[in-house]
């Protein structure tokens, strides 16, 4: 065990790289916080008298091919794109940390039960899961953050369960058993503290990963539904005017790649501080 | 290795088994039952006619008994919205997505191992972290975003590659006429893989000129070619690994490469399934994608064996 979990998380902050994207990700999230501040304008308000106008004092970054106000958009749409990102992690999270859980603690039947169903979840490409989810559930936000969340669990329990059975056999753990803790105790308390950085980082990594899912979905149609805005589908309904207004596309586009770069850069070096011995001579 | 290939395909087995499993309660889970997947404007006789092929009046484990029968017999079931046997549509579009996804995965192989290895053996120098910082950004990029990207600049603009499809209708067969059609979809749908595939064996590959056994080779005054090769052999494992977790995102991914390049492919069927509510199709394109993962996860094991002789060993319990 390297140091305390929180030990390494305070290390993976001190790189450079780590701290731009913190930095980048906290005036993204200030920015979408206070949107309405920001920028008072109806994300959805239509002006068609006034549409894909160049940007201009009223309109900052210039309108869309409806005449809606660009920035008001992407602020309104940051906030849907990451809190699908975010809400589809926390659903991944309970069911890989679950699941990996109950694998690890309960060995032989159940661990084999979870894990076969897990290897079968994992050969099967998510997009198809995801449709298939989302027909069910409906193309509604929730829907889509369930879908993305139920098919994205099962590194995080392949993740969890490994931990659980190299921990198992730890003598602290050894101790808190013979002194009569009961399995669930020992693992709460004693085992899953010690997964909680892997947690993190795998945590980290699936906000990006889901806001990609979900701008490849708008791209099929399936992402947030229109008129609200997600940068998804702010992405997705550029591409019809990229030759006369390649600006619509730009700036979504941006935003996605920002912020998922600088959450993969903040992932890998929490990793990198967390597996000293794995990581890249830097 | 006899032991040790035979618990592999017993593991596959069991997997596949699982997926169908899945497969067949997510048709019978749906709410309202898989008659009301069908088309909602379907007439009560075309529903019942549905039910009555789906034997859906029947018990669960009854129903799931034939399925498995029939998938056992090669029999998928019929697509509702072509009409056809899924088994004849699914591989009708299977050789094209084997090209393009195999040619995608190839040339990940090609440009990421060879640079991930490079960038190890010198890090810290401009082309490491000109790379890590490209690589970063190809997987922040959406797929389908860089796909119409190209299509604009290599198509739109300069008309040097076609938008779309697999051939030029009305020409021919021709390898040529092949290849051009394949570039941008190939690249495209690598591009994602080869900025993953090049952080891990740029990872691996640094870990494994630390190698006792890699630093012994150097110490004992190995060449260069020696110590790259010992190194390598040891790197590629993991490599080999995330080579194997990514073949369903490869299909996965291929669905939209195939969508926004019009290219006539299994991912692109599986999308117009099931978009199209057509759950026999995605149900058995499902099954098809996973057992196919399946089997090639088996190649790769073999491989394992190959890189790592412990992996062998243990199999057989010769060893822990």
């Amino acid at each position: 065990m390297p140091t305390t979990p929180s030990g390494s998380l305070r290390r993976a902050i001190a790189s450079t790289g780590a701290r731009w994207s913190l930095l980048l990700l906290g005036m993204m999230l200030a920015a979408i916080v206070f949107g309405p501040v920001i920028r008072p304008v109806d994300p959805n308000a239509l002006d068609l008298a006034n549409a894909a106008a160049p940007p201009s004092v009223a309109h900052p970054l210039g309108t869309d091919e409806s005449g809606r106000d660009v920035m008001a958009r992407l602020l309104y749409g940051g906030r849907v794109s990451l809190a699908v990102g975010l809400a589809s992690v926390v659903c991944s999270l309970m069911v890989g940390i679950s699941l990996g859980t109950v694998a690890g603690t309960h060995r032989g039947t159940v661990d084999a039960v979870v894990m076969r169903f897990t290897d079968a979840m994992l050969s099967i490409p998510t997009i198809f899961l995801v449709i298939a989810a989302l027909t069910f559930l409906g193309a509604s936000t929730v829907g889509l953050i369930a879908a993305i969340g139920a098919t994205s669990w099962m590194g995080l329990a392949r993740l969890v369960r490994g931990e659980m059975l190299s921990l198992r056999e730890q003598p602290f753990v050894e101790a808190s058993r013979a002194l009569g803790a009961p399995e669930a105790r020992v693992a709460w308390r004693h085992v899953l503290p010690h997964v909680v950085p892997s947690i993190v980082i795998t945590a980290t990594l699936g906000v990006g990963t889901a806001i990609l899912t979900e701008s490849a979905l708008s791209f099929l149609g399936l992402g947030v539904q229109p008129p609200a805005a997600s940068w998804g589908n702010m992405l997705s309904g550029a591409q019809n005017y990229l030759a006369s207004t390649p600006r619509l596309a730009l700036f979504p586009g941006l935003s996605i790649v920002a912020t998922v770069v600088a959450i993969n850069v903040l992932g890998d070096a929490m990793r990198d501080a967390l597996e000293p011995s794995g990581a890249s001579p830097r | 290795m006899t032991r040790f290939l035979l618990e592999r395909l017993a593991h596959a087995i069991t997997v596949i088994a699982v997926v169908s499993l899945l497969t067949f309660f997510i048709i019978h889970l749906a709410p309202g039952g898989p008659s009301l997947l069908a088309d909602p404007k379907l007439s009560r006789v075309e529903r019942a006619a549905i039910e009555r092929e789906l034997g859906v009046d029947r018990p669960l484990p009854q129903q799931f008994a034939t399925w498995v029968t029939r998938v056992a017999r090669g029999d998928l079931g019929r697509s509702f919205l072509y009409q056809t046997p899924n088994v004849d549509t699914i591989l009708a579009r299977f050789p094209n997505t084997l090209l393009l996804a195999g040619s995608a995965l190839l040339l990940s192989i090609v440009l990421a191992i060879p640079l991930g290895a490079y960038a190890a053996a010198h890090p810290g120098s401009l082309l490491d972290r000109t790379l890590g910082l490209a690589s970063f950004t190809i997987m922040a990029v959406p797929a389908f975003w860089l796909g119409i990207g190209a299509i604009l600049v290599f198509a739109v603009g300069t008309h040097l590659l076609p938008a779309g499809g697999a051939s030029t209708p009305g020409l021919g067969w021709s390898v040529a006429d092949r290849l051009r059609h394949l570039l941008l979809p190939a690249v495209v749908l690598s591009a994602a893989t080869s900025a993953e595939l090049f952080r891990y064996a740029r990872t691996s590959a640094g870990a494994a000129f630390k190698l006792p056994l890699v630093r012994t080779v150097r110490a004992k005054g190995g060449r260069r070619r020696t110590v790259a090769w010992h190194a390598l052999r040891n790197a590629l494992i993991p490599v080999l690994t995330v080579i194997g977790l990514q073949l369903p995102r490869l299909v996965g991914g291929a669905a939209i490469t195939e969508t926004v390049f019009a290219w006539p492919g299994m991912g692109r069927l599986g999308v117009e399934a099931a978009l199209g509510r057509d759950y026999p199709l995605v149900m058995a394109m499902t099954l098809f994608v996973s057992a196919a993962v399946v089997l090639v996860n088996i190649a790769i094991d073999l491989c394992y064996a190959w890189a790592d002789p412990r992996i062998r060993l243990d199999a057989t319990g010769a060893r822990g």
